[in-house]
């Protein structure tokens, strides 16, 4: 017959620590890329260029991520003003050893519901699983191969949440779409790429959707 | 005497071949030891009347044009008809603000890889990335499902590689695309 000692362990301490250790943000690196530079304007919107808009979007973007989880670091890969070379957002990512590279793009929306876009970088078919070995020796533009599983179940992630019924009312998001999306090219972690669709009224309302899309990938599963 | 009469034909004969060779030359008279006559007709029985679907995306869904143009065995002549007839369709469709033509169409050897060569980029500057991907998609559907025998195409801007700021032409694309349906 067990102690009370050890029931109160065994049904309430032991519990509560695994729970903590698996639910507890992990040190987690988020690099936030906005569209454009300073000599690459963008897209037209409604209000202004995609340069502008993806960086205050990026900037807001950052903030809510800090608030809501406390432990993920958030950079982004641009400050404005600022020109970036070819693979810049790239090189710099792999070299800070990011978790997660998330690419911000904006276009001017004409259809009747804005549409969010979740995509990850492919260039070539897979006729088989792909096993990716960390020694090899991998061009630029087959780096995504490392994280390749990973990246596609991180956007399915992000894409149940954009589809949840809260969200149906304001946007439709599209299912993942493998493809070159130049701007997640050479990237090693992985990387997902949002192309949003903006109307008259601005960004604000896909903040907190896209914020609450992260946490299961910011939370160690 | 008779040494004469040789020196003469020796000479004659030297001038003959000497004028010869410089009108070969100078293309003034062209040698073809190929026989026309038997090479015309098959060319002319080497193509045929296909009638293809030309694809297109539109209002949210799949469209398919028919039309019928000549097909033959050279490859690279299918895909540059086929192709001039997309171009026509996405022209007549509004999908491309500005008329494009294809330049020239080139196989690799083993007809692995077909490089198609615009006059303009396929594509506007505000469209979004996946409205540019449909282009390419449609393109590529009208490929496959016609049957061109080639597995990548790669896309070219006046015989450089296609700029874009959201996709990524380095690479040639695989014909089966990456849309899953």
């Amino acid at each position: 017959m067990l102690s009370n000692f050890k029931k109160l362990f065994i049904y309430i301490v032991m519990p509560t620590v695994v729970q903590a250790q698996y639910y507890t943000p992990k040190n987690f690196t988020i690099m936030l890329d906005p569209a454009g530079d300073a000599k690459t304007i963008g897209r037209s919107l409604h209000q202004g260029f995609e340069r502008g808009a993806t960086l205050q979007f990026a900037q807001e973007l950052r903030r809510q991520i800090l608030n809501q989880y406390p432990l993920v670091n958030v950079i982004i890969s641009r400050s404005a003003g600022e020109t970036l070379e070819k693979l810049q957002s790239a090189s710099f990512a792999n070299r800070l050893n990011v978790d997660l590279f998330l690419s911000l793009n904006f276009y001017k929306e004409t259809s009747v519901k804005p549409h969010i876009f979740i995509y990850q970088y492919q260039n070539q078919s897979f006729f088989s699983k792909h096993q990716a070995n960390l020694l090899d020796f991998y061009p630029y533009h087959q780096a995504y191969i490392l994280h390749f599983d990973q990246t596609k179940n991180w956007a399915l992630s992000m894409q149940k949440w954009l589809q949840r019924p809260d969200y149906k009312h304001y946007f439709t998001c599209m299912p993942v779409i493998s493809l070159p999306f130049k701007p997640l090219a050479g990237v090693i972690a992985p990387a997902i790429g949002l192309e949003i669709g903006l109307k008259n009224n601005g960004y604000e309302m896909y903040l907190a959707p896209i914020v609450n899309s992260l946490s299961e990938l910011v939370y160690v599963q | 005497m008779f040494n004469r009469v040789v020196y003469i034909y020796l000479l004659f004969s030297s001038f003959i071949a000497g004028f010869g060779l410089i009108a070969i030359k100078k293309n003034w008279l062209i040698l073809n030891f190929n026989n026309q006559s038997s090479t015309m007709p098959n060319t002319h029985q080497k193509y045929h009347k296909k009638n293809v679907k030309i694809w297109f995306w539109k209002h949210d869904k799949w469209h398919f044009e028919e039309n019928d143009i000549l097909w033959g065995q050279d490859n690279a002549t299918n895909i540059t008809n086929l192709v001039q007839n997309w171009l026509i369709v996405l022209d007549e469709e509004n999908i491309t603000k500005n008329k494009i033509n294809l330049q020239s169409t080139v196989n690799t050897q083993n007809q692995q890889t077909a490089y198609l060569s615009f006059d303009h980029n396929l594509f506007t500057k505000e469209l979004s990335t996946y409205q540019k991907l449909i282009i390419v998609e449609s393109l590529l559907k009208t490929l496959r499902t016609n049957q061109v025998s080639t597995q990548n195409i790669q896309f070219l801007v006046q015989h450089q590689t296609m700029k874009d700021n959201h996709l990524d032409f380095n690479n040639p694309w695989p014909i089966n695309g990456f849309l899953k349906n």
